[in-house]
C-alpha cells in the first residue's frame, strides 16, 4: 500500500520537475509580463507546497 | 550610510543573539547526541526557523538579487528548482529519521559507513565535506567584511567585517552546541523575514506600487520577465545551476544532518512545512529585490552593487538600512555556525572516531569541541586571504558535494550498493569536479561541472556496485525502512 501510494506521489512529483524546467522555456519565452514565467513559477512553489502538505499527512499518526 | 548606526545595529544584534545562546544552554551537552543533535528532542517550530536560516544565507539578498538584476526572472526560476528538491526531505526524511533513532547515527556519513559496512566510507563523504564546505564558510564570511565595508564606505574595514562573524559563528555553535545554533538561527530567521519583507513591500511602493512597478519593468527590461530572457539564463546554464541545488537538502550535511533532530515525525513534517513556508516568502522576497534594483538602477556597473546600492538609496529610509543589513549578517552569521557545527561533528565522529579506535563519546565530544575553533579560524583565514582557489573551491561546494547524491539514494532504495562503489562514486566524482573548476575547461554540451560530477558518480556507483558483493543483511534494514515503522519508535 505504502508503496503503491509512493509510486503515484513520485510520478506527480516528476511530472511537476519537468513542466517547472519546460514550460518557461517553451509557452513562456515570449511573454514579458508579470504574469508570464514570474507567476508560473510562483504557482509551482505553491503546488510544491499543497503536495508536501498531502504526502506528509500521515506522518507521526 | 552612517558608520554611527551601523555600529549600533551591530552591537544589538550581538547583544541580543549572545543572550539568546546563553539562555539556550539546557538539557544534557555533556555527550555527542546532546551537543549535536539536541538529544533529538528539537521541536517543530524552532527547526523549521533553523533549518531556514542554515539554508537561506546572504546569498538570497545578495547574491540571487544580483542574479535577478543580471538575469531576470531564471533567477527565481532558479531558486525555485531547489525549493521542489526540498520535497526529497519528504522522501528520505523519515528514513533517515528512524534510522537515526533505532541505530543512534549523529551524522549522515556515520549512517552511510554503517550501511555499506566501510568506515572508509564514512570518512571518505566526511573528508569531501570538510574540503567543500569549509571554502564555502570562508566565502559567506567575507561577504560579510564586504558588505560593512560596502555600507560605511570603508568606515568599518573588510577584516572587522569578517572577525565579527567569526568570532560570532563560533560563539552561537560553542556555547550550547546545536542548541544554539537552534535558537540564535530562529530569532535571526525572524529578523531576516520580517526585515527584507517590510523593505521590499517599501521599495515597491516607493516605485509606485505593485502594478506601476511591474509596467515599468515590462516597458524598459520586457527581457527580464522571460527566459532566456537577454540570454543570461539559456538553457544548459540553467540546467547546469539548478541541478546541483536540485539536491542540495541531501548532499548538504548541515541540513540533512537536522533529519535526525525533531522529537518526533510530526516534528519533523512540521519542519518541513515551515520551512516551505518561509522559503516562498523570503525566494519572492529575494527576487523582488533584485527587480527593484534593476527598476531603480539599471546602469550598474556589476550586479553585484545591486543590493548595497538600494539599501543606501532614498528608496530605504537609513534605520530601516540598517536593520536589513543586520538581517543579510543574521542570514550569513546563521549559515556558517552550522556549518562549523556539523564539520566539526563529522571530523570527530567519523575521521577521529574512526582513525582512533574505540575512543569514548566524551573524548569525541571534546575533540569536536577543540576543532570548532580550528576550522572557525582555518575559515577565516581564508576569508582574509582572499585566494583565487577558495573561491573556486567555494562555487565548487554544491557541484561537489553532489558526488555523494547517489550513494545516498543507494543507501535507502538500492541494496546491491557497495562501499566500493560508494568509495570509487565520490572520490573519481568530487575528482571531475575539481578539473572542471580549476582548470576553467569547457566541458562537454556545455552542461556544468555538477551534472558531469552527478553523471560520473552515479555511472562509477552502479557499475563498481554490480561487480562486487554488496553487504545484503544490512542493506535490506534499510531498503526496508517504512514511515509506518515511525510507530514502534518511542
Amino acid at each position: 500500500m505504502e508503496t503503491k501510494r509512493g509510486v503515484l506521489w513520485g510520478t506527480v512529483f516528476v511530472i511537476i520537475v519537468i513542466l517547472a524546467y519546460l514550460i518557461p522555456y517553451t509557452a513562456l519565452t515570449e511573454v514579458h509580463a508579470w504574469y508570464g514565467s514570474f507567476l508560473f513559477w510562483a504557482i509551482v512553489a505553491l503546488v510544491i507546497i499543497g503536495f508536501n502538505f498531502l504526502v506528509t499527512r500521515n506522518w507521526g499518526k | 550610510m552612517s558608520t554611527y548606526w551601523v555600529w549600533i545595529g551591530v552591537i544589538i544584534y550581538i547583544v541580543i543573539s549572545l543572550f539568546v545562546a546563553v539562555i539556550s544552554r539546557r538539557g544534557n551537552l555533556t555527550d555527542m547526541e546532546g551537543y549535536f543533535l539536541g538529544g533529538r528532542k528539537m521541536n517543530g517550530f524552532l527547526s523549521a526557523m533553523s533549518y531556514s536560516a542554515t539554508t537561506y544565507s546572504a546569498f538570497m539578498m545578495v547574491g540571487l538579487a544580483g542574479l535577478t538584476y543580471q538575469g531576470g526572472v531564471g533567477a527565481l526560476g532558479f531558486e525555485i528548482i531547489y525549493f521542489i528538491g526540498v520535497s526529497l526531505v519528504a522522501l528520505f526524511g523519515p528514513k533517515f529519521w528512524i534510522a537515526g533513532k533505532k541505530k543512534g547515527y549523529l551524522t549522515p556519513s556515520e549512517m552511510m559507513g554503517d550501511r555499506y559496512e566501510s568506515q572508509t566510507v564514512a570518512m571518505i563523504i566526511a573528508l569531501s565535506n570538510c574540503l567543500f564546505l569549509i571554502p564555502y564558510s570562508a566565502v559567506q564570511l567575507a561577504g560579510v567584511g564586504y558588505l560593512l565595508q560596502g555600507m560605511t564606505n570603508n568606515a568599518i574595514p573588510f577584516t572587522v567585517g569578517v572577525v565579527i562573524a567569526t568570532i560570532l559563528a563560533l560563539l552561537f555553535s560553542f556555547i550550547a552546541g546545536i542548541r544554539s545554533v537552534v535558537w540564535t538561527d530562529s530569532l535571526q530567521a525572524i529578523v531576516m523575514i520580517i526585515t527584507s519583507t517590510i523593505v521590499v513591500l517599501l521599495v515597491i511602493h516607493g516605485l509606485g506600487g505593485f502594478s506601476h512597478f511591474f509596467d515599468t519593468l515590462k516597458q524598459n527590461h520586457s527581457d527580464s520577465l522571460a527566459v532566456p530572457g537577454n540570454g543570461y539564463f539559456s538553457f544548459t546554464t540553467f540546467l547546469s545551476m539548478t541541478l546541483p541545488w536540485f539536491f542540495f537538502s541531501l548532499s548538504n550535511p548541515q541540513v540533512s544532518q537536522r533529519l535526525y533532530m525533531p522529537g518526533s515525525l510530526r516534528g519533523l513534517r512540521n519542519m518541513l512545512m515551515g520551512f516551505l513556508v518561509f522559503g516562498f516568502i523570503y525566494t519572492l522576497v529575494s527576487v523582488l529585490w533584485g527587480f527593484s534594483a534593476l527598476a531603480s538602477f539599471p546602469h550598474l556597473e556589476t550586479a553585484d552593487l545591486a543590493t548595497p546600492k538600494l539599501l543606501s538609496s532614498h528608496l530605504v529610509p537609513p534605520v530601516l538600512g540598517v536593520i536589513v543589513m543586520i538581517g543579510i549578517l543574521a542570514a550569513a552569521v546563521s549559515t556558517i555556525d552550522a556549518i562549523l557545527l556539523t564539520l566539526s561533528s563529522l571530523f570527530s565522529r567519523d575521521v577521529y572516531g574512526n582513525v582512533k579506535k574505540g575512543t569514548s563519546d566524551a573524548k569525541q565530544l571534546q575533540v569536536g569541541k577543540v576543532i570548532l575553533p580550528i576550522i572557525a579560524i582555518l575559515a577565516f583565514i581564508f576569508a582574509e586571504l582572499k585566494l583565487n582557489l577558495i573561491s573556486v573551491l567555494s562555487v565548487a561546494s554544491s557541484a561537489g558535494l553532489i558526488v555523494v547524491v547517489p550513494a545516498i539514494f543507494g543507501t535507502f532504495f538500492w541494496k546491491r550498493g557497495t562501499a566500493a562503489g560508494v568509495i570509487s562514486s565520490v572520490t573519481i566524482g568530487a575528482i571531475v569536479v575539481l578539473i572542471v573548476e580549476f582548470t576553467g575547461m569547457e566541458p562537454p554540451l556545455n552542461l556544468g561541472s555538477g551534472v558531469w560530477g552527478l553523471i560520473v558518480s552515479t555511472v562509477i556507483f552502479i557499475v563498481v556496485s554490480l561487480v562486487t558483493k554488496a553487504p545484503v543483511v544490512k542493506a535490506l534494514e534499510f531498503v526496508n525502512i517504512k514511515v509506518s515503522d515511525a510507530k514502534k519508535i518511542r
